[in-house]
């Protein structure tokens, strides 16, 4: 498809108000903390989105298909992360990293916290699934509103999930003692 | 609610778990839109239990009305262009009006003279085939007899008999030669 020089530049520069906006909501949400590059990420959401509009115009109009972009470009540097390769395994005799014997460990699993972490959770699995559903949403930062939405239910349905999803823990945690977490 | 203590702790030793690796787009956008399905309710549960997951979500709860000002903005830029186009065709016609009209009236000359060469064309078909029959003819007929005694004296005697009017022995009236006899 050609595109006529002043019709280039004024998508060209939705692009990068957009790119620049994209790198901000990363930032913002922590997803540096990933191992991606939020400038990476921003150059190629703005190179894919060209190439759709060059593709078909119409469909880089939808806003599904925008966000589907952006987070197909996420995931992919994630996945891209994760697939680079780890220093070699240590030889026989040498000291092993704690981290290499969970393999689901996190750098931080070693680090202090971890018991408090695992009490935290077994406790969570002795609660009723939507209760804990309501309390696992909460602790990662969302809000009632959030909750009712996900959960579909009202935002006065998934309160009284949560109060009493929070309760119960409480009271597992103090038992276990780790009532510190009330203070 | 709770002290931050507490979701703090949650938050740091679930931010590098994913247990099911990484979320589907599809699943991640209908839950970020609140729909609801087996798919959703999966990766509710990886968003309670994995902080990737749950900040993948966010990010693209927070998507979504930049990314619908940015379908506006590409439409909108796309629609002024095709109407900035449009405009200048359309400003292009008015602005040379005689041309229109010159095309007009050549276009009407030219299928003028084409009619006229059609019809001398068919005319003379039609005309050129009598003209021959009527010269084959002639070769065998006898002159016009009208025409001949106009010529008949330079014709020799023995051209034929022509009219018998003409050539008729003519003798004088006798009611003006009563005188003579």
């Amino acid at each position: 498809m050609s595109i006529d020089p002043a019709l280039r530049q004024r998508l060209q520069q939705l692009l990068a108000d957009y790119g620049a906006k994209v790198r901000a909501l990363i930032e913002g949400h922590g997803l540096g903390h990933y191992g991606i590059d939020p400038a990476d990420i921003e150059q190629e959401v703005r190179i894919r989105l060209w190439k759709a509009l060059e593709r078909d115009r119409n469909a880089a109009f939808h806003t599904s298909y925008i966000q589907r972009v952006v987070l197909t470009t996420v995931i992919d540097a994630i996945r891209a992360v994760n697939a680079r390769p780890v220093d070699p395994l240590p030889e026989a005799g040498e000291t092993v990293d704690p981290a290499f014997v969970e393999p689901t460990a996190g750098p931080e699993r070693s680090a202090s916290g971890i018991e408090d972490f695992d009490r935290i959770m077994a406790c969570m699995a002795e609660l009723p699934e939507r209760r804990r559903k309501a309390v696992a949403l909460h602790l990662q930062g969302f809000s009632l509103r959030e909750i009712g939405e996900f959960s579909g239910t009202s935002e006065e349905a998934a309160r009284k999930l949560l109060d009493r999803g929070m309760e119960t823990l409480r009271e597992r945690l103090a038992i276990a003692g780790f009532g510190e977490f009330d203070d | 609610m709770i002290k931050p203590g507490l979701a703090n702790v949650y938050r740091r030793f679930t931010r590098h778990q994913a247990p099911e690796g990484l979320p589907q787009v599809d699943a991640l956008l209908a839950l970020a839109d609140g729909d609801h399905g087996v798919e959703t309710e999966r990766l509710l549960t990886e968003v309670g239990r994995s902080g990737l997951h749950a900040d993948l979500l966010r990010l693209a709860r927070a998507l979504s009305p930049e990314s619908a000002r940015l379908g506006v903005q590409l439409e909108q830029a796309f629609d002024a262009t095709s109407a900035g186009h449009r405009r200048d065709r359309r400003a292009l016609r008015n602005a040379a009006p005689p041309r229109g009209w010159l095309r007009a009236a050549s276009a009407l000359a030219a299928g003028l003279l084409i009619a006229v060469a059609v019809w001398s064309l068919q005319r003379s078909h039609m005309v050129a085939p009598a003209a021959k029959h009527e010269v084959a003819a002639s070769d065998k007929a006898v002159p016009d007899r009208i025409f001949a005694a106009l010529s008949e004296r330079r014709a020799p005697a023995s051209a034929g008999k022509g009219d018998q009017i003409f050539r008729a022995d003519f003798k004088s009236d006798r009611i003006f030669k009563s005188s003579e006899g």
